[in-house]
């Protein structure tokens, strides 16, 4: 596993490319603790969005499960009326999570920043 | 002990950081409180070193819908402020160890780690550990490979490598303590306590601490469990192979076949495509047996690469560096629900026993693609009685030698008496009993599946002939002092106190190997006469 100061130099790197960014964190999937985490604002509690994204990425993996449906999730979007939010399944015990400012962003850009990045978040 | 706060609707656990002083706990906690972005409180330093505690006080994470309230604690390492030390390991739900990691310095945090594991193991659930090994960017620090062995032959713990001062690996080996934390609560049997937990805030543990007088190091509780669970130190065991080679997927076969129940015909079925399983010590709770000691397991096997392949029947396998992994065939399930009912009946069979069995098993369910689920066993391999007696047969004094057939004889016969029962028929070999002839013997081959029926052992003198038989006529081809060693079996049986009833099953075990012996030796005589002759 990458270490922090590399994980956090990744997560900056998406911060860059994505136009609109609030915050991004790679979460352990099954505790929902945070391994890496940036804001760009003090009013978003990203350790608690990161935490309760866990327990949304497990009921879908369940719903899955229940339907018998044999397919991996890639991502999972959320619109909101003024942010994009972005569940990226990075391995199979982790995610990142990326809020953006949907005035500023769409779901291109979005992405197109999780897709360069998100590779170097598990080698 | 766990808490569950329902007025604040969180669950409460705690996790203490321990370790030789100036090993970098406060340094390691006052790096992760600036990445989690909270305060580190600490009541009283002298010149820098800490009287009480650091403390930190973390909501993040959920489990089972509720957040989760981690009360991060390092504890003084001073020896002299060892009660307050040991009040604070008594509240553990996960320990990290940190340990300085130079050379000069290592010594001290294994023999922390040593003094740590009965409080640790002996908690009911137990109580995970992770080793913080600390300052690797050190010069004289000990190479990881070095480290994981030395490790290995203490305790199956996780290892994970930091620079605290840089903050590398800081928050991964956090996060991994409350994941060993989650896996304590999830094994609790009970309903967790709810409530107020009796420590909300650093002012109460200070509190609570400055009541408790000084005194000499010595950790809660002391359970002779912790010396069950530890773990020995072995290179890859060496099988024996019949010539010619066998391929390799035939080889692997012979292998399993040595540590498991006879299985005469290999499982009807195709063998489809599969996901090869990667270890991963990150996978869900609830799919790992034993919860906390079977995550540790799986994180000291991930680092170790092993790869499991397929046999030519269908089984998965791997061995080497002291790690055996096995799933069957047909340890293939179509949902994870139904892999689940099968773990628990699997862990169920493990927990019942324990005592027959070596330290070191895990039973994982992992997925194998195609939304199907596979149960694995990881075992931590140890030293069979076969390969004990293969270093005895180099013994040059007979005498020695023929004490050592005696004794591992004994234990394998004790080994069918406690091991080959009606509720668990656990095959008893050379390759199955354990080799440590001063303990109980104990299973160390693979678990039977479940519903496998096996079939009944051998007895007495026929267990004996069937297993040593092989074995004497290697004897017999290597040494030329054989007749020295068949007229040492009678004092070799009797050496050394022993009550009567000892004594004699002694001289019968020697009457038999005695027998098998001279048996061998006949039959190498009359197939090599030319040989003989002068």
């Amino acid at each position: 596993m990458p270490s922090e100061k590399e994980l956090s130099e990744v997560l900056e790197r998406i911060q860059r490319d994505a136009d609109g960014f609030i915050a991004a964190s790679l979460v352990d999937l099954e505790s929902g603790m945070t391994l890496a985490a940036k804001s760009q604002r003090t009013d978003f509690d990203l350790t608690a969005a990161s935490a309760y994204n866990s327990e949304l990425v497990k009921q879908k993996l369940k719903i899955m499960s229940t339907l018998g449906l044999n397919g991996s999730i890639e991502d999972m979007l959320i619109t909101l009326s003024d942010q994009i939010h972005l569940i990226k399944l990075v391995s199979k015990t982790t995610f990142l999570y990326l809020a953006v400012d949907k005035s500023r962003s769409n779901l291109a850009i979005v992405r197109t920043a999780v897709a360069r990045h998100a590779n170097a978040l598990v080698s | 002990m766990p808490i569950i706060d329902a007025k604040r609707g969180v669950l409460v656990v705690r996790i203490v950081y321990d370790g030789p002083p100036l090993s970098g706990k406060t340094t390691s906690l006052r790096t992760l409180a600036a990445g989690l972005g909270v305060p580190i409180v600490t009541p009283e330093e002298q010149n820098g070193r800490t009287l009480f505690f650091d403390w930190i006080d973390y909501i993040g994470g959920l489990f089972e819908g509720r957040q989760i309230r981690c009360q991060i604690v390092s504890v003084p390492g001073q020896r002299e402020l060892a009660s307050r030390r040991r009040e604070l390991l008594a509240s553990a739900d996960a320990v990290v160890l940190v340990a300085d990691t130079r050379k000069s310095e290592l010594p001290e945090a294994f023999e922390v780690l040593r003094s740590l594991l009965p409080h640790c193991r002996g908690q009911e659930p137990p109580v995970g550990i992770v080793l913080q090994a600390n300052k690797r960017d050190a010069d004289d620090s000990v190479p990881r490979d070095v480290l994981a062995a030395e490790l290995l032959a203490i305790a199956p713990i996780a290892l994970v490598e930091t620079v605290a001062t840089a903050g590398d690996g800081i928050r991964e080996a956090f996060v991994f303590a409350v994941r060993l934390a989650l896996d304590r609560v999830r094994a609790f049997t009970g309903k967790l306590p709810e409530g107020e937990p009796e420590v909300s805030s650093a002012g109460d543990l200070l509190e609570r601490l400055k009541a408790i007088a000084p005194e000499p190091a010595r950790l809660p509780s002391e359970s002779p469990r912790a010396l069950g669970q530890t773990a020995t130190l072995r290179p890859p065991t060496p099988l024996p192979h019949a010539a010619p080679p066998l391929e390799p997927a035939a080889a692997y076969d012979q292998e399993i076949a040595l540590l498991s129940v006879p299985r005469p015909d290999p499982p009807s079925g195709e063998i489809v495509d599969e996901e090869t399983f990667v270890p991963d010590p990150m996978m869900p709770g609830g799919f790992i047996w034993p919860p906390v000691d079977g995550r540790v397991l799986l994180h000291e096997v991930a680092e170790l690469g092993i790869t499991p392949v397929r046999t030519s029947r269908g089984d998965w396998w791997a061995s080497g560096q002291g790690c055996l992994f096995h799933s069957a065939k047909a340890a293939i399930f179509a949902s994870a629900d139904r892999g689940r009912q099968a773990l628990i009946e699997w862990a169920r069979l493990h927990a019942t026993n324990l005592r027959c069995l070596s330290p070191g098993r895990t039973v994982v369910l992992a997925t194998a693609g195609h939304g199907r689920f596979r149960l694995w066993q990881l075992i931590r391999a140890e030293q069979a009685l076969r390969e004990r007696l293969a270093t005895s047969l180099v013994q040059p004094d007979p005498l020695v030698l023929a004490g050592e057939l005696v004794d591992a004889a004994c234990h394998l016969l004790e080994a069918r008496s406690s091991l080959h029962t009606a509720d668990l028929p656990l095959p008893c070999t050379l390759w199955t009993v354990s080799g440590d002839l001063r303990a109980q013997p104990r299973f160390i081959g693979l678990m039977p599946e479940v519903g496998v029926a096996a079939p009944a052992e051998p007895r007495g003198n026929d267990l004996l002939a069937r297993e040593l038989k092989p074995l004497f006529r290697a004897l017999v081809h290597q040494r030329d002092d054989v007749t020295r060693v068949l007229t040492a079996f009678g004092s070799a049986a009797v050496m050394g106190h022993m009550d009567r009833s000892t004594r004699e099953r002694r001289t019968a075990t020697a009457a038999t190997l005695t027998q098998l012996l001279t048996s061998a030796r006949s039959r190498d005589e009359d197939q090599r006469p030319a040989q003989r002759m002068p």
